[in-house]
């Protein structure tokens, strides 16, 4: 067993990759700023020009822009529960519609209070990150399938209630008339006519929670997560206390979509309960699996990706079919009118068929972490893994263990 | 030379199976103890039980001379203790100002607000708490996390490392609770996250050298050997700077050439790092060679204690493993 590993030499291409790798993994917030950076660029300019222009206004773009970051923020948010952690929580939405609320009440003719905007970011936060703690401290001793059920059931509760406690919340109507944040220095007010304020606030926060969560990721919470998730027991017998390191998971995915919930309210200036129902919950889950659970980046880009399929290519099929007056062809019995179908409703027959399709061809997503791409393709791993240990002995197959006897372990 | 854990008439049921019928035993400092005994005579049992993964039906283990494990004691009394404070004061509330709809928002937001307070205190549990818990005669039996702050570390019989996870990350994980940068060190990424991290790995490194695994740090784990394995979860153990190591059948289906090695390895735990290793083990060559004293159980109770020699001689050990001579 003296024998040391020999690494075969990487083909050139891959060592360039991986040099590179090594870079951003050592300057990983400068790069997320970078990268950031040049996408804000990048989405600043492109809506002027032809393809994008045709389809909408650049105001318009922006307004998608800041709305899709809701959900990228969402996401992000919901991937430290489910990718990080591996705690499925099918109420997510309850902690954005506790922001939401929380920004309503500070912010509105209802309540009559007017907060400024920024520091209600972090107070909303705040107030979901309470109500995690909340749910999370009685129902995290739960494993799997009953903790999905309770956190479904309080992402139930949490709408019902503000639909219930109409002597505070209004009920269906919802408190309306929000106010908007303060005039940003420079860019000027925000408004509902051009919501570049709300693009380049919202680039900001994404920034600032991706920076964050990456180094969450790589500190020894992040590791104590990943211990869980793969085997509870053993990172329980290794001295990870497993009801704080889950509680804080579970806390820090609600204060992210706490903060996204203050920047929905305050963009669309009206919450009402059915904005947060089991669809945001399920849509954001959809998010998190189809860009690769696990991988901050690769969650972003998929929530990013999905919200603008649904809201910005599904509405704009219509349009687009009107706009060139698509003919309707009749096929025998069959009357084919593509203008009259409306795209919009079918966004989850959509991700019925794309979650599926997922499932079958690239279990780990888009952009999966490394490993969980390890974990769903044992075997090519496999292989790799010998080849760089080809002069280890061979060792005697384990004898079988007779399951009764030490069943002990297997708590 | 003192005892680093003693039991006291520990036993376990599980529904009408007595699995470990009560058992005294004491591990002195620096020593290494076998535990011994054919398949089903209740080993892992109170191995478990030690690790604080099982609560005995009844009596105690005490870890350093401090009680830490017993059957919990009045445990209701403690959810009670979370919810009372909040209930009272939603009371008084209602009582101050019914139909007053100020005075009730203002009093919901105070009921969630003590409830999460208490629910943290309780979950977080600050030394002051825990001596409210023991005057009120509230007893927690160490759950198996406590266990490794107090000074414990194991491996387990079937291998449970971090499959997924490289072997420098196993050792990592195992040195958590060593570790004390929290999760706004990470966020902030400060002087004291940095330089405890950078230290944690020299140190890992360290260790996986100290077992033999040098220059594997950057493998996964599920794609090393299996000997290696076993290795990594020593190591892994040995990240949390144990006093007492127990080892969970080490050199089960390792061949003859491995198991003289990790013998080896045992021995030198001890001599360099000083520990004290329980050993639970089939193989009667390792047994006998490393052991300072081996205990024999069989059908969860003890039949036999002693040196190795006296052990081997033990007419009931014989019976016990070979059956009973015919009459």
């Amino acid at each position: 067993m003296t024998a040391t590993a020999r690494p075969a030499a990487p083909p050139p291409r891959r060592a360039q990759l991986s040099r590179l790798r090594d870079v951003t993994d050592l300057h990983r917030s400068t790069t997320i700023i970078a990268v950031m950076a040049i996408v804000t660029v990048g989405m600043y300019f492109l809506p002027l020009f032809p393809p994008l222009s045709v389809i909408q206004q650049p105001g318009i773009w922006y307004d998608s822009f800041a709305n899709a970051g809701v959900f990228v923020l969402l996401a992000m948010g919901l991937n430290v529960v489910i990718g990080m952690a591996g705690l499925l929580d099918l109420g997510y939405a309850a902690f954005f519609a506790i922001g939401a609320y929380t920004y309503a009440y500070s912010n509105s003719p209802f309540s009559g209070i007017n907060l400024p905007f920024f520091p209600m970011l972090v107070v909303g936060a705040f107030v979901a990150a309470v109500f995690g703690i909340l749910l999370g401290a009685p129902t995290l001793r739960l494993r799997g399938d009953y903790l999905a059920i309770m956190t479904l059931g309080f992402g139930e509760i949490v709408p019902i209630v503000f639909l219930n406690l109409d002597t505070y919340t209004l009920g269906t109507n919802g408190i309306g008339g929000l106010y908007r944040p303060e005039p940003l220095p420079l860019l000027g007010p925000f408004s509902a006519i051009s919501p570049f304020n709300y693009f380049i606030v919202m680039v900001g926060i994404v920034t600032i929670t991706m920076i964050l969560l990456y180094r969450l990721q790589a500190s020894r919470i992040g590791r104590a997560w990943n211990a869980i998730r793969e085997d509870e027991l053993a990172a329980a017998a290794n001295g990870i206390n497993t009801v704080t390191t889950k509680l804080l998971a579970f806390a820090l995915g609600a204060t992210t979509s706490g903060l996204a919930g203050v920047f929905n309210a305050s963009k669309l200036t009206i919450v009402s309960p059915d904005q947060f129902l089991f669809t945001v919950s399920f849509t954001v889950l959809a998010m998190v699996i189809l860009g690769g659970m696990g991988n901050i980046w690769g969650v972003a880009i998929g929530a990013f990706i999905v919200y603008m399929i649904q809201a910005v290519l599904l509405k704009n099929i219509n349009t687009v079919l009107e706009a060139i007056h698509f003919p309707a062809f009749d096929l025998g019995p069959l009357h084919i009118d593509l203008v009259n179908v409306k795209f919009v409703e079918f966004q989850f027959l959509l991700y019925g068929v794309a979650l599926v399709l997922m499932m079958l061809l690239r279990p780990e997503g888009l952009f999966p972490s490394q490993r969980r791409r390890q974990e769903l393709h044992i075997a090519e791993d496999y292989d790799e893994g010998i080849e760089e240990t080809t002069d280890v002995p061979v060792l005697p197959p384990v004898p079988p263990v007779d399951p009764s006897v030490h069943s002990g372990d297997r708590t | 030379m003192t005892d680093i854990l003693r039991a006291e008439k520990v036993t376990k049921r599980f529904g009408g199976l007595i699995a470990v019928n009560s058992i005294e035993f004491t591990i002195p400092d620096r020593s290494i103890v076998s535990l011994i005994g054919p398949n089903g005579a209740g080993k892992t049992t109170f191995f478990n039980i030690i690790a604080g993964i099982y609560d005995p039906t009844s009596g105690r283990i005490e870890f350093n001379s401090r009680p830490v494990i017993a059957r919990p004691r009045r445990a209701w009394l403690e959810p009670v203790l979370w919810v009372l404070p909040p209930i009272l004061l939603a009371l008084a509330f209602f009582l101050i100002g019914a139909n007053n709809t100020t005075v009730d928002l203002i009093g919901i937001v105070a009921m969630v607000a003590t409830l999460v307070l208490v629910l943290l205190v309780g979950i977080v549990r600050p030394p002051w708490y825990e001596r409210v818990l023991h005057r009120l005669g509230i007893f927690k039996s160490a759950r198996p996390n406590d266990m490794v702050v107090a000074g414990l570390g194991r491996t387990f019989q079937n291998i449970r490392l971090f499959q997924n996870m490289t072997a420098l990350e196993n050792v990592l994980v195992g040195m958590h609770s060593r570790l004390h940068a929290s999760w706004i060190d990470a966020i902030l990424s400060t002087p004291r996250n940095r330089h405890e991290e950078e230290a944690a790995r020299v140190r890992a490194r360290e260790l996986l050298a100290l077992v033999g695994l040098k220059g594997r740090d950057e493998l996964v784990a599920k794609n090393l050997p299996y000997g290696d394995q076993r290795r990594l979860e020593i190591a892994r153990a040995l990240g949390s700077n144990p006093v007492l190591l127990l080892l969970d059948e080490p050199t089960a289906g390792m061949n003859p050439r491995e198991t003289i090695q990790l013998t080896n390895l045992i021995g030198k735990l001890r001599t360099d790092l000083g520990l004290t290793i329980l050993l639970i083990e089939h193989d009667m060559r390792v047994v006998m060679e490393i052991s300072d004293r081996v205990t024999v159980l069989d059908h969860g109770e003890k039949i036999a204690e002693g040196t190795p020699d006296e052990v081997r001689r033990n007419p009931k050990v014989i019976e016990a493993y070979l059956g009973a001579p015919p009459v």
